[in-house]
């Protein structure tokens, strides 16, 4: 990547996140940072939330690649279409180093870095269940059905195809306690084996994710309640045609106030069986969101 | 079960670095908490839920399209479960016209509506289509005679508690 490529993508990713902080948006509540839930804005409204995740990765059984760091700084615009609609768009800025083993026996290997914006993301959420059962609980559920779409980057971080998915997504809320399943299947039309860090490769792919938000504050709400502090646990899967599989969970804590939200996570492997992609070792992921 | 988990999978020397930031991420967490809110030194209890009751004319009453004849307004809401739900709720009741201001109370899941002294009053339909386009389920709309102020809500607060 030339250094006005390399000019071009930081400024892409500068003004993603400092329109994170700057755009007028509303937001929705009781969603971990990687489970959806069957919320969404009102018609009309603007949601922006911003996400930083450091991931460490092993060795990729198939290239060889070692010691994969990734900075992904991923905004995510979410627009109310109508009471029940809405429309997300997400738009992953990616920053790589990577380990590349010499071909060469005894020589030593070579360090790579590379940043680009990797496929951007195009998802309807249709909510058609929707029962309130009390002043603070209620059951709902979703539809989820969108395409990946090529970024226009290099094959290191866009697919360079449409990669259409279709899934759903149930929330409950009982007092202090959250819960969000969500599961999607991925028809992958394109990918790149060589970079595929979970269901970015060739093969289909399907993703199901877990959350659990228990608000350990307050623990009752009161007229003067300025925030809410939430734990946060997640179990998400990534399985792919291949046969590849991985389990990660997430350990997590966030803050609500009125008008913003903070959130802080790390993840970590639970199981996997992985013959043609990276495993991950560990990620970190802080993310922001806010309103006025 | 979790280090059971672990010990299964593909030993790291990242993976000790990442157990002790996830502790002390909940116990940072935990402790913070605690000494924000006094939680270690506030009573044990189940929060006590709140489900808004509505009759055949309460949900008849939310579908009217009469406006209201009055200064202000409570709304019973059900669904509203976070704080910035209700920043929702808030940004929509108050692009009706005619709404001054909309102060929720997450405890008593209502919101009082006060309205314009000299503009157009909002209907009950207009109301429930504000809190149902925010996601939440409108259950009930009390007209008020006199303008509800915050300074009124605790008072509200507990009679809707009885």
């Amino acid at each position: 990547m030339s250094l006005s490529e390399r000019f071009q993508t930081s400024l892409v990713a500068g003004v993603l996140v400092a329109g994170a902080f700057v755009a007028p948006s509303s937001v929705h509540a009781q969603e971990a940072m990687y489970t959806e839930a069957a919320t969404m804005p009102s018609p009309g409204v603007v949601t922006v939330r911003s996400l930083v995740h450091y991931s460490f990765y092993g060795r990729h059984p198939v290239t060889g690649v070692s010691d994969t760091r990734d900075l992904e700084l991923g905004t995510s615009v979410q627009y109310g279409l109508a009471r029940d609609w809405s429309l997300t768009i997400d738009v992953p800025v990616m920053f790589r180093r990577e380990v590349i083993p010499s071909e060469t026996p005894g020589a030593s290997s070579s360090v790579d870095h590379d940043q680009g914006v990797e496929d951007l993301d195009f998802t309807f959420k249709y909510r058609f269940y929707k029962h309130d059962t009390g002043g603070i609980d209620t059951v709902r559920a979703a539809l989820l059905l969108g395409s990946e779409t090529p970024s226009g980057d290099d094959e290191d971080f866009s697919s360079q195809a449409f990669n259409p998915h279709v899934g759903g997504v149930v929330t409950v809320v009982r007092g202090r306690h959250g819960f969000n399943q969500d599961a999607h299947f991925q028809l992958n039309t394109g990918g790149d084996i060589d970079h595929n860090s979970g269901g970015d490769g060739p093969d289909d792919a399907i993703f199901h994710n877990t959350s659990y938000l228990f608000r350990i504050s307050p623990e009752r709400y009161t007229a003067e309640t300025k925030g809410s502090w939430y734990a946060t646990i997640e179990l998400s899967g990534i399985y792919e045609t291949n046969g590849d599989y991985e389990l990660r969970y997430a350990p997590g804590i966030m803050y609500e106030a009125w008008t913003f939200a903070l959130e802080a996570m790390v993840q970590l492997p639970l199981y996997k069986d992985l013959d043609e992609r990276y495993e991950l070792d560990l990620a970190v992921g802080f993310g922001v969101r806010f309103t006025f | 079960m979790f280090t059971l988990f672990l010990s299964s999978t593909r030993a790291t020397a990242s993976r000790p670095a990442a157990l002790i930031f996830t502790g002390l991420l909940f116990a940072t967490s935990l402790g913070a908490v605690g000494g924000l809110a006094g939680c270690a030194s506030a009573p044990a209890y189940e929060e006590k839920p709140v489900t808004h009751a509505a009759t055949e004319a309460d949900l008849a009453y939310v579908h009217d399209t009469t406006p209201i004849q009055s200064d202000g307004a409570i709304l019973y809401v059900n669904g509203m479960g976070c704080p910035l739900c209700a920043t929702n709720v808030d940004i929509q009741l108050k692009r009706l016209r005619g709404v001054q201001s909309a102060d929720v109370n997450l405890d008593t899941g209502r919101i009082v509506v006060n309205f314009k002294p000299d503009g157009p009053r909002p209907s009950p339909k207009q109301l429930a289509d504000a809190v149902e386009d925010s996601g939440f389920t409108l259950v009930r709309v009390e007209p008020q005679a006199q303008r509800a102020d915050a300074a009124k809500e605790p008072a509200l607060a507990t009679e809707a508690a009885r």
